[in-house]
């Protein structure tokens, strides 16, 4: 093998061989990728209520008392932790915390930075609690500003690792806090250079022994580090975020991994104040409690008695009412109950002040101040949304524990839900009832309901679902009164009394009376006694059965009237006072051409012409203004086609419960016929009238019942009353001969002849006589109508003819 | 002697000519004043021109002081923030700036920021009189700002060295992190008692 072979086989083989590193360190990533991401996949394991004592040898506690019991003692002893978060999320208050509980324990430390002055990082410091002024002077917390020493002299990777490596060395460092390691990063612009330094770093960081905190800067809440290589090294990372929370900003922290130790991954409010960081992650309680079932009693001996016997011990039960129904009295008179019997009582407030609690017990002769003092009672008062929730829920868990409280009050859940977003409230109340009942403390959990009167709603946030009991207190109106009534609507695994009781707030706190169980309606909020009650519905039968009889007289009644007006009419209206049509029926439709419905609306004059609706309008506004009836109002209507109608119009006036008039109600009949008639006797009368030739009518008993002008001319009577009602026979000279023509006119219906008349004066005259008898359609003589020439002068003359 | 041993080393410095250098002074309690009034001798006869920061003794008190010592006290500028310390009358001189009681450092730092130029000299020197004091009165954020200060002050401009000097109580207990974390000393003078 020649000598160039042997060394491009040398060549090709180192070449494999730094292939080889190359590929085994990409393994080496991907695997410790994916080890990341099925660690932070972990679901939590579930929370252990009782802190485990804190292993100072394994771990590095970080003085955050909530953080280092979730980590079981804090990180782990040597692990290097990233600690990411956006700019101002904590991450430098946090290292420092943790380096300062470092020297605490007796671990020098060393803080490196690159991102700020060395002064400002410690004027931040001075404001904190755990700040200690010695630790750094005495260095045994060593800071650096690496700025100062690299400044202007390039940063070699390698002399940044010896520097950092030099610091701890001289340090004697346990805890090392590189801030920020995306600063450091920064100033490389090669990635790989970037990745060699920080695996460079994490080998110097494993084989130092020292814990390490590199902080790391990325405003991204789901990434961890800027260059996607610092989380390899990491055996551990926390994410800082502040995230929105309605109008606000609140501070929450993230556990992504921590190897070798379980935790949970649910974002943990964070609060950040002069002393120092805390948290507040979620307290979990199993639902294994115990239940002794001894009973608690509340205080009030009827209320014992109607929970046969008291509360059961360890319980929660829910006092729910409305405002101002003695729920905070009630919960004050359990508290000193418990007082009394020296166990230790917790009231935790939330609408009231302190010193307004202990004012108003005391007039009822409660000294609250008495117990503070002897270290029996605590009272806290807070507002809701002084804290996060679960700031709450650790005061409380504090008190608890701290004092061994037996019993609790919580006053009130609904003024913390109305801080609150309901889903969070709810969690809230769940782990509270949860820890509670846990840790056996009997508690009364108030809550204001809505309605002041009447049901009560408790369906809001499964309140009523969550508590082991449930004492109602409500308003109810009782024979003119308000007043108050308590009852038990629930009590877990136990009887208890189901009466409804009224009760009064008295200077001795609730004194609730006897049940009332001779009243209904009582959860309406309107009450009534019983025998009251059936009173008023035997009146309410009678009441509905006259009713009744009256709608069936009004029924009949009004039956009769539309039979007998259809029968007279041929159309029943109702107008308004305007005489706007608002009722129709009948057959206006043969009569006028419209439907019943084209006519509401309008005005009885738009079926007129202008000068009748102007004549009607008048008589209308006379009858209208005094209310008088519409009697036989002659009025001629123009129907679809134009064509004219007689109307016959009768009505009365509508009035109303003040006697004003409302419109009128009537009848209308088509009189057009009749009307023709009438115009054709005026036709005939006219021309009977007018005739010449005098004319008379006699009746069936010979009597003169009319008689025209030329008639009275003729007999020289100077007025009709002269002669109507005379017998016809005194009208003719020969009585007799009078009635023989007047039966044979009877008998062949009309006699024609001559006869000698006699006038008023006496004196007489030829006529000629022409006689009709008048019959009816059914052929019966009504009268005679006899007409009357006056032939005299013609008599003469045939005379004197004849002479001649 | 105690003198000739600081004189010594201060010379030293000089000499080699490290001009633009951070010097801190370990001293003790009983040399105190020589120490610091052979120190500003000496820089005064090799033509150095200065601004003597004095937190311990107010500015009549040590300037006079200074005279007798033979110590063309013209060179010097005074910041003088004793006076208020002590509640003594502050007296007006063109040759002093009093600073406030508070030991403000902002006022400390406009002080000397406005006196350097004044200085008519190429060589030229802040002396602290002494840095104990302002660690006793002042926050160690504050003490490190004026720390910050003075360091960049003295290495921003190499063509104009100023040399730094300032003095600590031997027995300071924050003399290390003052000497590496808050001035970078470049040389420490320790004297000792004979």
């Amino acid at each position: 093998m020649s000598d160039k072979t042997k060394k491009d086989n040398q060549s090709q083989g180192q070449s494999l061989h730094q292939y080889q590193n190359v590929v085994q360190e990409l393994d080496q990533m991907l695997q410790q990728k994916q080890s990341n991401a099925q660690e932070s996949k972990q679901s939590s394991k579930k929370y252990d209520n009782k802190p485990k004592p804190q292993d100072m040898v394994n771990n590095s506690a970080t003085g955050i008392k909530e953080f280092d019991e979730l980590l079981d003692g804090g990180f782990p002893k040597g692990a290097v932790v990233l600690l990411a978060g956006s700019s101002g999320s904590g991450k430098t208050i946090f290292a420092f915390q943790w380096l300062f509980e470092g020297i605490k324990n007796k671990e020098n430390a060393v803080y490196i930075t690159l991102t700020e002055p060395l002064f400002k990082i410690v004027k931040n410091l001075e404001k904190m609690d755990f700040y200690d002024r010695d630790a750094i002077e005495q260095e045994k917390l060593k800071i650096v500003d690496m700025r100062d020493s690299y400044a202007g002299k390039g940063f070699n990777p390698r002399e940044i690792l010896d520097f950092i490596e030099g610091q701890v060395k001289q340090t004697n460092a346990k805890r090392l806090c590189i801030d920020s390691i995306t600063a450091v990063a920064y100033h490389y612009n090669d990635k790989s250079q970037i990745r060699t330094f920080i695996f460079e770093l994490g080998k110097i960081l494993a084989t130092l022994g020292c814990t390490t905190i590199l902080t790391s800067e990325v405003a991204d809440p789901d990434k961890y580090s800027v260059y996607e290589v610092e989380e390899f090294i990491a055996d551990a990372i926390l994410r800082l975020d502040q995230i929105r929370v309605k109008d606000d900003f609140q501070r929450v922290m993230r556990i992504v991994k921590v190897r070798g130790k379980s935790y949970r991954a649910e974002a943990i409010p964070l609060k950040i104040s002069a002393d120092g960081i805390e948290i507040f992650p979620k307290i979990h309680s199993s639902l294994e409690y115990r239940s002794t079932g001894e009973r608690v009693t509340t205080g009030n001996h009827v209320l014992d008695d109607m929970l046969m016997g008291g509360v059961i011990q360890g319980y929660t039960t829910l006092v729910a009412g409305s405002t101002g129904t003695g729920k905070t009295l009630l919960a004050l008179q359990f508290i000193m109950d418990g007082l009394k019997k020296g166990e230790p009582c917790f009231y935790a407030g939330f609408e009231e002040s302190k010193e307004q609690l202990t004012r108003n017990a005391k007039s009822f002769g409660w000294n609250l101040e008495e117990y503070e003092k002897k270290g029996l009672l605590t009272i806290r008062s807070v507002y809701p949304s002084d804290k996060l929730l679960e700031e709450h829920l650790k005061d409380i868990k504090q008190v608890v524990e701290n004092n061994n409280i037996k019993r609790c009050v919580i006053d009130s859940l609904s003024s913390i839900l109305h801080s609150f977003d309901e889903d969070v409230f709810s969690g809230f109340a769940i782990r509270l009832n949860g820890y509670l009942k846990a840790h056996d403390v009997t508690s009364y959990f108030t809550t204001t309901t809505g309605a002041l009167i009447g049901s009560a709603t408790l369906a809001e946030n499964n309140l009523s679902t969550l508590t082991d009991s449930i004492i109602m207190l409500r308003y109810v109106e009782m024979q003119g009164k308000l007043e108050s009534v308590i009852n038990i609507l629930k009590m877990r695994g136990s009887a208890h009394c189901k009466d409804l009781r009224r009760y009064e707030i008295t200077n001795k706190g609730v004194v609730i009376g006897s049940p009332l169980s001779d009243y209904e309606g009582i959860m309406t909020g309107s009450s009534k006694k019983i025998h009251e009650l059936e009173e008023e519905g035997e009146k309410l039968k009678k009441i509905i059965k006259e009713k009744e009889e009256m709608e069936g007289a009004l029924r009949n009644s009004e039956e009769r009237f539309k039979d007998i007006s259809y029968s007279m009419a041929d159309w029943v209206w109702e107008v308004d006072k305007g005489g706007r049509y608002t009722f129709s029926s009948g057959r206006v439709k043969e009569i006028l051409g419209y439907e019943h419905e084209e006519l509401i609306g309008k005005t009885l004059f738009d079926f007129m012409s202008e000068d009748e609706a102007k004549r009607v309008g008048d008589i209308f506004k006379e009858i209208t203004s005094e209310k008088k009836p519409i009697v036989d109002l002659e009025n001629w209507h123009l129907t679809k086609k134009g064509e004219k109608i007689y109307l016959l119009t009768n009505g009365v006036p509508m009035l109303n419960e003040n006697g004003e008039l409302i419109g009128y109600r009537g009848v209308d009949k088509d009189i057009t016929e009749r009307k023709k008639m009438e115009h054709a006797l005026r036709i005939k009368e006219s021309a009977v009238s007018s005739s010449i030739n005098a004319i008379a009518f006699i009746d069936l008993e010979g009597k003169v019942t009319y008689v025209n002008p030329s008639f009275l001319e003729m007999w020289r009577y100077d007025s009709e009353k002269e002669v109507l009602g005379k017998t016809a026979v005194t009208l003719w000279q020969k009585k007799g001969q009078y009635m023989e023509i007047m039966d044979a006119s009877f008998e062949k219906g009309g006699w024609v002849g001559e006869l000698v008349a006699e006038r008023s004066d006496g004196s007489l005259f030829d006529a000629q006589l022409s006689a009709n008898i008048v019959k009816d359609e059914e052929d019966n003589p009504i009268c005679m109508m006899v007409s009357f020439v006056d032939i005299t002068k013609t008599k003469r003359l045939e005379e004197a003819l004849r002479t001649t | 002697m105690v003198e000739e041993l600081a004189n010594k080393s201060l010379e030293r410095v000089i000499q080699e000519g490290n001009q633009g250098a951070i010097i801190m002074m370990e001293l003790p309690a009983d040399a105190y004043f020589d120490a610091n009034s052979d120190t500003i001798k000496l820089l005064t006869d090799e033509g150095f021109e200065g601004i003597y920061i004095s937190f311990q003794r107010p500015f009549k008190n040590i300037s006079s002081f200074l005279g007798e010592k033979g110590i063309d006290v013209d060179k010097l500028l005074f910041i003088d923030a004793a006076a208020s310390l002590s509640g003594e009358q502050q007296h007006e001189d063109m040759h002093c700036i009093h600073i406030s009681q508070a030991i403000d450092i902002d006022e400390l730092v406009k002080a000397i920021y406005t006196s350097l130029p004044k200085l008519k000299s190429k060589k030229r020197f802040v002396f602290i009189d002494s840095l104990t004091t302002i660690t006793l009165y002042k926050p160690l954020s504050e003490t490190m700002r004026f720390s910050e200060f003075l360091v960049r002050t003295v290495r921003k401009d190499e063509a104009e060295n100023i040399t730094l000097i300032f003095n600590v109580a031997k027995d300071l207990a924050q003399k290390k992190f003052i000497r590496d974390v808050a001035f970078h000393v470049d040389q420490v003078i320790s004297v000792e008692n004979q």
